[in-house]
């Protein structure tokens, strides 16, 4: 008899045979079903949710830490100009200014407190005539309304120069009486060599260029100052703006942390218990190079190329069979008094299994596009980091179970595609703490999280597997673009 | 309007759709289109008509639940189907089913020709089946009409693939014995 038809014939007529079913069976469902309505997940439970929250209580911390950083700044600032005995008292809180007027020669004159003013200074002819060289703007008069106030002044930008004065006078017309550079009590010999490198402060100088960090304001003014009063052949002074459109390199490599998530799509929950328990990810590293690009004071985009090596481990009971074969020899004397050699040959065969461990390895290429937001001062600044991370290629080398627990080839096409070779895509977030270490290099460390959001596993396979990681970044970031500011 | 005629207007996408979206009435509909269908799956499973029901009861809990996870890539009815196999198999695990060794009379294959069991028509071959042991029965459903190998059932049953074999074969010869028993009785 054939088996295959007598299959068959039962499978035609059953396969797709239909029975009663009671009437209540669709209430009892609804019933049942309301019954197991899936109730959301406590908060902290949820992926996305708890990202969200470390990233606000991080964005929390980072902000209040730069807030306590930028207070100690001022007051540092302030108390190294009191020491110098220099009059500039020119810090500005934003939120007290407010225009009150403009004067006839189109300078800006701006109300900071109630009796102390600001006159903003544009430059053009009827500024040139008074103003003289900028290098000796700090004057200690100007004439309104024929009076002649008291006044310190700084240069701000390339594009304005700055009084204060503290009057009540209502200011409408500005001279400027061009006085002596304010002399320092105890003036310090900030360049003595002009070819040498003022390294306290991180500027620097070279052949009769002077060139300035842009962050502390109140700090080059002093040195503007000094200069001036010094008899160096300075004859020009950058002072630049803030960092906008630099181009940085950044070489950098990261121990990694991987952990995998395996969510079951079909109804194989035996075969995940067995593969989970014979996969085990840990350890791994990544390297790359980013490009980065400052776009304004604060915010800039990196992206560049990264390999990461990650190391899963695999256990398994691995069948084995030996054969062992015996050979004997006997001899004995005979009753005729001769000596007879025996020889007995067996064999044994012996079935097991051992355990084998081995380390699968996936390596990957990936293309980060990250944006960060930076602040900070002249030695450290800290970065907020976040973007995503694509996925370019796979290399899978080990082996694993497939679905008839036979072990196969960890390879993607060896596996007849069980896991992705191609294009998937992970969230990035981190924070990067940088130090300077010279004019135009920096080192910095940066942890960070990438969590996936597309699958490593193809559909076919029967779960979706993804593998999240964290490490620390630690590198150095070079500075490549070449410019260096404006020149007085 | 009527429910049947409203199955017409859904296509197979709609009604995925709509179940997705935990829309009652397209749930309604996909219920009313495979509810027959999976009653006999599960009548062959379970050992009255209450478990069958309540198998199937599980199982559109399970498939409305999961329903997200679809992903359009090969045969829904299929999918949906695995779902209730895969209940009718936690209710028989949580019989503790034995796979026992029953006596048959005849040791050798029966000569069973298809001119026999050509003329059984469904109900009687449903019958005949829900007759097996439950172990036979079990392997029998899952080989023969699921169409899952020797290996696989062994994962689902956690048994042996070659214990997965023999009932096979011990069901099969049941089957066609029983068959020959009533080829005489009417004869």
């Amino acid at each position: 008899m054939n088996e295959n038809t007598f299959d068959k014939h039962i499978k035609d007529n059953l396969y797709n045979y239909e029975s009663p079913v009671s009437s209540g069976l669709w209430d009892r469902i609804v019933a049942e079903k309301d019954k197991k309505k899936p109730v959301p997940p406590p908060f902290w439970k949820n992926g996305y949710l708890q990202s969200a929250v470390i990233a606000v209580v991080a964005i929390a911390l980072l902000t209040s830490t730069y807030s306590s950083l930028f207070k100690n700044n001022t007051q540092a600032s302030i108390s190294t100009n009191k020491q110098n005995n220099t009059v500039v008292n020119t810090l500005v809180n934003v939120s007290n200014i407010k225009t009150t007027g403009t004067t006839s020669t189109g300078n800006k004159v701006i109300e900071v407190s109630d009796n102390q003013k600001e006159i903003i200074l544009k430059p053009g002819k009827n500024n040139s005539k008074t103003e003289g060289n900028p290098l000796a703007l700090i004057s200690k008069k100007i004439i309104t309304n024929k009076k002649e106030i008291p006044a310190t002044g700084f240069i701000a930008d390339t594009k304005k120069q700055v009084l204060t004065t503290e009057t009540n006078e209502s200011v409408t017309n500005i001279a400027i009486t061009k006085t002596d550079i304010v002399k320092e009590t105890t003036p310090t010999p900030l360049i003595n060599d002009e070819s040498v490198a003022y390294d306290k402060l991180s500027y620097f100088h070279t052949q009769g260029e002077l060139f300035l960090k842009p962050d502390n304001l109140l700090t080059n003014l002093l040195v503007t100052k000094q200069l001036s009063g010094s008899k160096s052949s300075i004859t020009h002074i950058h002072i630049p703006d803030a960092p906008t459109k630099s181009w940085f390199i950044e070489l950098y490599g990261s121990p990694d942390y991987n952990t995998q998530k395996v969510v079951a799509t079909g109804l194989n929950t035996d075969y995940l218990r067995t593969l989970d328990s014979t996969q085990k990810v840990g350890g791994g590293f990544t390297v790359g190079i980013h490009i980065a690009k400052s776009l304004n004071k604060h915010l800039s985009i990196k992206s560049g190329l990264q390999f990461k090596d990650m190391i899963q481990e695999f256990n398994y009971k691995q069948n084995v069979t030996k054969t062992i074969n015996v050979f004997s020899t006997r001899s004995y004397i005979d009753n005729t008094g001769a000596s007879v050699n025996l020889t007995d040959t067996s064999s044994l065969v012996q079935a097991g299994y051992r355990l084998k461990k081995t380390f699968n390895s996936f390596k990957s290429i990936q293309l980060p596009l990250i944006a960060s937001w930076e602040a900070g001062n002249t030695k450290w600044h800290f970065a907020l980091d976040g973007g995503l991370l694509f996925n370019l290629v796979t290399y899978y080398e080990g082996a694993t179970f497939d679905s008839n627990y036979n072990l196969v080839p960890l390879n993607a096409k060896e596996t007849n595609g069980l896991l992705k070779s191609n294009f998937s895509y992970n969230l990035y977030g981190g924070v990067s703490l940088y130090r300077t270490l010279g004019t135009n290099l920096e080192a910095f460390a940066a942890p960070y999280y990438s969590y996936a959001l597309s699958n490593s596993s193809t559909s076919t396979i029967g779960y979706n597997q993804r593998f999240n990681t964290g490490g620390i970044n630690f590198g150095l970031r070079y500075k490549i673009s070449n410019s260096r500011g404006n020149k007085y | 309007m009527g429910i049947l005629k409203q199955l017409y207007l859904l296509s197979e996408h709609e009604l995925i759709k709509g179940c997705v979206e935990q829309n009652s009435q397209t749930q309604r509909l996909l219920f009313e289109q495979y509810a027959g269908k999976f009653m006999a799956v599960c009548l062959r499973y379970a050992n009255d008509v209450m478990e069958a029901e309540d198998m199937v009861q599980e199982g559109f809990v399970r498939i409305f639940a999961n329903i997200h996870q679809f992903k359009h890539e090969g045969s829904f009815e299929g999918w949906m189907r695995r779902i209730v196999v895969n209940v009718c198999l936690k209710f028989i695990q949580k019989r503790k089913m034995q796979f026992k060794e029953v006596e048959i009379g005849n040791a050798n294959e029966p000569q069973l020709s298809p001119y026999v069991y050509n003329n059984l028509g469904a109900r009687e071959l449903m019958k005949l089946v829900n007759g097996l042991p439950d172990g036979y029965r079990t392997v029998f459903n899952l080989s023969v009409i699921e169409g899952y190998s020797h290996d696989e059932i062994a994962v689902m049953l956690g048994i042996q693939a070659s214990t997965s074999r023999s009932q096979l074969v011990k069901a099969r010869r049941m089957l066609q014995e029983q068959i020959l028993q009533l080829e005489k009785i009417a004869v």
